[in-house]
């Protein structure tokens, strides 16, 4: 069970017996591990519920949000401690127009929290040699480097955790599927501000362009990951 | 406010955050549009108009009777752009050698050359005449490793508007690059056709949401009539 089966209507339900993905696509043997767009202005500065937590966090995701960053704060542990590659993504703070098209009206936080939104959350806080890659658009791909850093390394799957599901997480997967990469998706450790558009995005994922993943599968791949290169290293 | 057809796939929580937070009023389109017509040729919709189970018989990726629902739909706005002067786009997957992008395993096609070389061909409602560009991509998005925005721009289009599929699938992904590009995106809801319907829906409120303005087709043809009776002044 992924979850997205309660969103399904009948029709799909049929639709995906007889379409639907059976096995998994598989991933490849030089993995990163790429966090996206895991700050303080989409979880809150409290673990709070939602609705609570959008008085002052507007596009705050909650306490489903908080879950998801401990799980990927786990898994990230894991990546470090087998060397694989970590990518943390953010947004660019510029002038640059922004790529969205909802009119709400934004109340204005003040300078202080503003800046305090864009950073990081301590629970999976880059460490020195870490890549940050900042991006103007929902994509990490788009107008950063991060292909060259992909490309040099000799990367061929990504990992990603993060948000929004049906955001960032989203553009970020197809961009790597176009491009070519074996695309993973980790289903505890993305999160979103609506529901169905979180299992719709992972069942759409899933389908197209990436395998949605548990984080004791992930975990258990980048350990086995790790286990080949130290064995390569003493031979 | 008019029910969208999105809303009956949302979670209580959903319904409360889209109070709070959804689009209230369209991003608006700008005075230099094109209507892009992505991939719809006959594969996704079969010879026949057959509802989906029966046509998948012999097309595994139809999306059966509301594929032809929206094909008719695209055809009027061709009609309308054609009449106006609007540039149109026809976008369709390359044929070639090159591995494709999805994330699925599947048995090796029983189907004749012959049937596939139809399957690939873009249905007659909808086929292009001398003079419209049509483009081929290896990708879901018709942006990557196309020419597209190269013709965009030095067309100076600032608003692009899209039918055909899959809703979840490569339109979703044009329209995603296309904001990103910061051109105004249009998606016409009843032009637009998907294998899944919860996906459909889903897809549609996440664009309108974050990347597009979703409407209907009669909004999309007045504002084709508008700008050719615009440009009719001015020439």
């Amino acid at each position: 069970m992924y979850g997205w089966e309660t969103y399904l209507s009948e029709r799909d339900k049929k639709h995906d017996e007889l379409w639907g993905k059976k096995e998994l696509y598989g991933f490849g043997s030089k993995p990163a591990l790429v966090l996206i767009d895991m700050y303080y202005s989409v979880v809150g500065l409290k673990r709070e519920p939602i609705f609570e937590s959008m008085k002052t966090w507007s596009s705050s995701t909650g306490l489903e949000g908080w879950a998801a960053v401990d799980k990927t704060a786990e898994l990230l542990a894991v990546a470090r401690a087998n060397d694989i590659p970590v990518i943390h993504v953010k947004g660019l703070q510029s002038g640059i127009n922004s790529w969205g098209r909802n009119t709400r009206k934004r109340v204005p936080l003040p300078d202080d929290l503003r800046k305090k939104g864009a950073q990081i959350v301590d629970e999976v806080k880059p460490l020195p040699g870490e890549l940050i890659i900042e991006k103007a658009s929902a994509s990490a791909f788009p107008g950063t480097s991060l292909i060259f850093y992909l490309n040099s390394l000799g990367i061929d799957t990504l990992i990603c955790c993060g948000e929004t599901t049906s955001g960032c997480v989203r553009a970020t997967v197809v961009d790597g599927c176009t491009n070519r990469y074996h695309m993973g998706v980790v289903a505890e450790c993305v999160y979103d501000r609506t529901e169905a558009s979180h299992y719709m995005n992972l069942y759409d994922m899933h389908q197209k362009y990436a395998d949605v993943v548990g984080v004791a599968d992930a975990a258990q791949y980048f350990q086995e990951i790790g286990a080949l290169s130290k064995e390569a290293v003493q031979a | 406010m008019t029910t969208r057809g999105w809303e009956r796939y949302f979670s209580e929580r959903d319904k409360e955050h889209d109070k709070l937070r959804g689009k209230q009023e369209l991003a608006g389109f700008g005075n230099k549009p094109a209507l892009v017509l992505i991939d719809i040729y006959y594969s996704v919709l079969g010879l026949e108009r057959e509802e989906i189970f029966e046509s998948m018989k012999t097309w595994p990726g139809s999306t059966g009777l509301e594929g032809w629902k929206a094909v008719d739909v695209a055809a009027e706005l061709l009609a309308v752009a054609r009449e106006n002067q609007i540039p149109v786009f026809h976008v369709k997957g390359m044929e070639s050698i090159i591995k494709p992008w999805i994330h699925r395993r599947r048995g090796p096609s029983t189907m004749s050359a012959e049937m596939r070389k139809k399957g690939m061909e873009i249905v007659d409602e909808v086929k292009p005449i001398p003079g419209e560009i049509v483009i081929e991509k290896s990708a879901p998005s018709a942006f990557q490793g196309t020419p597209l925005s190269f013709q965009l721009v030095s067309l100076g289009i600032d608003t692009v508007i899209v039918c055909g599929e899959t809703t979840s699938g490569c339109i979703r992904a044009s329209v995603v690059d296309g904001a990103t590009q910061r051109f105004k995106m249009g998606v016409v809801e009843e032009g637009v056709f998907d294998r899944t319907e919860a996906s459909h829906w889903m897809n549609l409120y996440d664009l309108h949401q974050k990347y597009a303005d979703v409407v209907f087709a009669e909004y999309a043809k007045d504002y084709l009539r508008k700008i050719g009776a615009i440009k009719a002044v001015t020439a």
